[in-house]
């Protein structure tokens, strides 16, 4: 995808450049190159150093416009009341688009833009970066993100991860399975589940952690594609799918999925179903969601007022409430999430990907094999 | 209003009401011919035909036609169906589509021929069930399998708990070729019941009556004529059934997901997906799966005209 939106943006750039270069050799008898027409405003703030500018900007602005960050996702409709209530902000609008929409939306509408500020699975990212849609803001907790999950200036940074579980209906399953190794066993015979690894990104992470569970990497995903042709050969992945239908009618036994899914879920299902969530012990895998700032956001105070909220202590622990696991490390999660989730040492087993240049190959290779080569189809 | 524009209609007013010849020569407003040929009570329809069928349909030729379906102008998106996983999948819809179709169109041909020669009573009551169930279909018809059949589904149970015989693992799966070939039969069983009763209704008893008075068996008139008559309407509904099936999506996605590979699915990927998002390539290969509908119901419509011939 990378390429031929790629090629798209060089026509774009093509076209624009045309333009402007006529245009302004129409009209202004001092001819200057286009390029320097095609620069960012330049009074937009970078970073959250003058908080108060930031703030003054984005309130008389007074709204702001959201693609795919709906209320319903994670806690964000608390997550949107507070920030507007906090900083005065009047309007709010959400589309709710995948992350590859996002991003072509971003572009397509970069004459009459729309949306200020975006979360796209971070697989997303090196192509939101390729196409140039991103501004560039750090946050004031910047230092306190990981390396791996922040773009070096700005243009991205992952704003919560989930975990990748099993959830287990202990009604129908004894015992409960540990790993993805265990999974092989007979007595998980037509019981796997997982979502479409070819067209649902849920999907596509779980032959990547089956991958770092079986000795690869972001480089080598082939034994992540190897463990479930060997799954299916033994008649154990099971062709329904991971969601909250399929739990609560029992016909999903043993599901791979978010663990903020799960937990989310398993509260739905309380006193239907019993569900057990576990970390696999060989290998699990974070699926981080990263924030992305459209660089010709027609609010674009508000967008980076935004990304700075909830980067910060009090936006990560209302991710936290909608059981999405915050970036910021030091960030406290509230008991009674806590008490739900699995023991905070059994994430140990998490791994995350560090390099996403190779990550994102890694993903269309699983997109491109699961159904030649897992499925035979 | 202004007295130049009044002066040619307000003429007719001063001559006499009750004067044909007079009337005559008025020259009435009359609208221009292309309008008055509009049929005007069907014109929502021709607006909603045009909004929802026409411009989706150019829409999807612009987009098939464009890098990403918004970029540059490309054939590049129709050469997917060269890709095996893409050419598989269309052979794979096209199979299931026309085994169902078959299975749907014999059974309920015989199905329509036994109502048909019921009672009027039994008739009515049996067209009225059948087009209760010809409008259960999608997801609903999906979920409705899978608590009847899936793994912990009632019948499963059933036989598991009453009789000792355990479906799963290994004996039957709902997530199968043959799950989904009896989840499409179900839809195409009434569709074909309804579209063929009329048509079997109409075969004349005169020609039944003669050939008996002729001295042929039963069989033989059947074999020389019922059937015969019978061939056009039946390949016409069997056309439709085959384009009915080829476009299901929802039912076949709430069964299978991404596990069996047919186009509809593929094409889901396409839009829907969080990976591989190309609204050309959709647009293409929706484009292919509509040339094959289109072939159906012009088989259809052709074979329909024809029985007309005979039948009215």
């Amino acid at each position: 995808m990378i390429n031929v939106l790629q090629s798209m943006l060089d026509r774009r750039k093509l076209v624009k450049g045309g333009v402007a270069a006529g245009a302004v050799l129409a009209l202004n008898p001092l001819w200057t190159p286009p390029g320097a027409f095609a620069q960012d405003e330049p009074d937009l703030p970078s970073d959250a150093s003058d908080m108060d500018a930031l703030i003054a900007g984005a309130q008389a602005e007074n709204k702001i416009v959201s693609y795919g960050m709906p209320d319903y996702w994670a806690n964000l409709g608390l997550m949107w009341e507070t920030f507007m209530s906090k900083y005065d902000i009047a309007e709010h609008e959400d589309a709710d688009l995948s992350s590859a929409q996002e991003i072509a939306k971003f572009l397509a509408e970069a004459e009459n833009p729309i949306a200020d500020i975006g979360d796209i699975g971070i697989q997303f990212a090196p192509t939101a970066i390729q196409l140039g849609v991103c501004a560039p803001f750090k946050n004031d907790t910047w230092d306190q993100i990981p390396d791996w999950a922040k773009h070096p200036d700005g243009l991205w940074a992952v704003q919560y991860y989930g975990n990748l579980v099993f959830m287990v209906n202990t009604d129908l399953v004894d015992p409960v399975p540990t790993s993805f190794a265990s999974l092989l066993e007979p007595a998980y015979a037509n019981s796997v589940s997982i979502s479409d690894p070819a067209g649902a990104a849920q999907g596509n992470f779980t032959v990547f952690a089956a991958a770092f569970a079986n000795g690869g990497d972001e480089a080598n995903v082939q034994p992540g594609l190897d463990y479930f042709k060997n799954l299916v050969e033994v008649g154990n992945l099971k062709p329904t799918s991971p969601d909250l239908a399929q739990f609560q009618k029992g016909e999903t036994v043993i599901g791979i999925l978010w663990d903020y899914l799960a937990l989310e879920f398993r509260d739905q299902l309380e006193g239907q179903v019993n569900l057990e969530i576990v970390v696999p012990e060989d290998a699990s895998i974070a699926g981080p969601y990263a924030s992305i700032i459209n660089k010709w956001a027609p609010h674009p105070h508000a967008a980076r007022l935004m990304r700075n909220f909830i980067l910060s202590p009090e936006g990560q622990t209302i991710y936290a409430g909608g059981y999405a696991t915050p970036i910021l490390p030091d960030v406290e999660i509230p008991e009674e999430v806590a008490a739900k989730r699995p023991p905070a040492g059994a994430f140990a087993s998490v791994r995350t990907i560090e390099d996403w240049n190779l990550g994102f190959v890694a993903f269309q290779q699983i997109a491109n094999d699961w159904g030649p080569y897992v499925l035979g189809q | 209003m202004t007295q130049q524009s009044l002066s040619p209609s307000s003429q007719p007013i001063t001559l006499a009401p009750h004067d044909p010849i007079t009337l005559d020569r008025v020259r009435r407003p009359r609208a221009p011919r292309w309008l008055s040929a509009l049929p005007l009570p069907l014109l929502p329809f021709l607006i909603f035909c045009v909004l929802l069928e026409i411009v989706p349909v150019i829409v999807l030729i612009r987009d098939s036609l464009r890098v990403q379906g918004l970029g540059a102008f490309t054939f590049a998106n129709y050469q997917v169906i060269a890709d095996p996983l893409f050419a598989r999948a269309l052979g794979n819809s096209i199979l299931i589509s026309l085994g169902t179709a078959v299975l749907g169109a014999v059974v309920g041909g015989l199905v329509a021929a036994a109502i048909v020669s019921g009672s009027e009573r039994g008739r009515r009551l049996s067209l009225g069930l059948v087009a209760v169930t010809s409008n259960f279909g999608g997801i609903p018809l999906s979920f409705a399998f899978i608590a009847l059949l899936g793994t912990n589904g009632f019948i499963t149970l059933l036989l598991r708990e009453s009789f000792g015989v355990r479906l799963y693992p290994g004996t039957f799966s709902l997530y199968s070729w043959t799950g989904l070939t009896m989840v499409y039969f179900y839809f195409q069983l009434p569709l074909m019941i309804l579209i063929f009763t009329p048509a079997i209704a109409r075969l004349k008893p005169v020609w039944r009556e003669a050939a008996a008075t002729l001295g042929a068996p039963d069989w033989y008139y059947w074999w020389r004529v019922g059937l015969r008559v019978m061939a056009a309407p039946f390949i016409a509904a069997l056309a439709l059934l085959f384009a009915n099936a080829l476009g299901a999506y929802a039912t076949a996605y709430a069964l299978v997901g991404g596990n069996l590979n047919i186009l509809p699915i593929q094409i889901g990927r396409y839009i829907e997906g969080d990976l591989n998002y190309d609204p050309g390539k959709a647009s293409a290969l929706s484009l292919i799966l509509a040339v094959f509908m289109a072939v159906g119901i012009s088989i259809a419509y052709t074979l329909t005209q024809r029985s007309q011939k005979w039948l009215s």
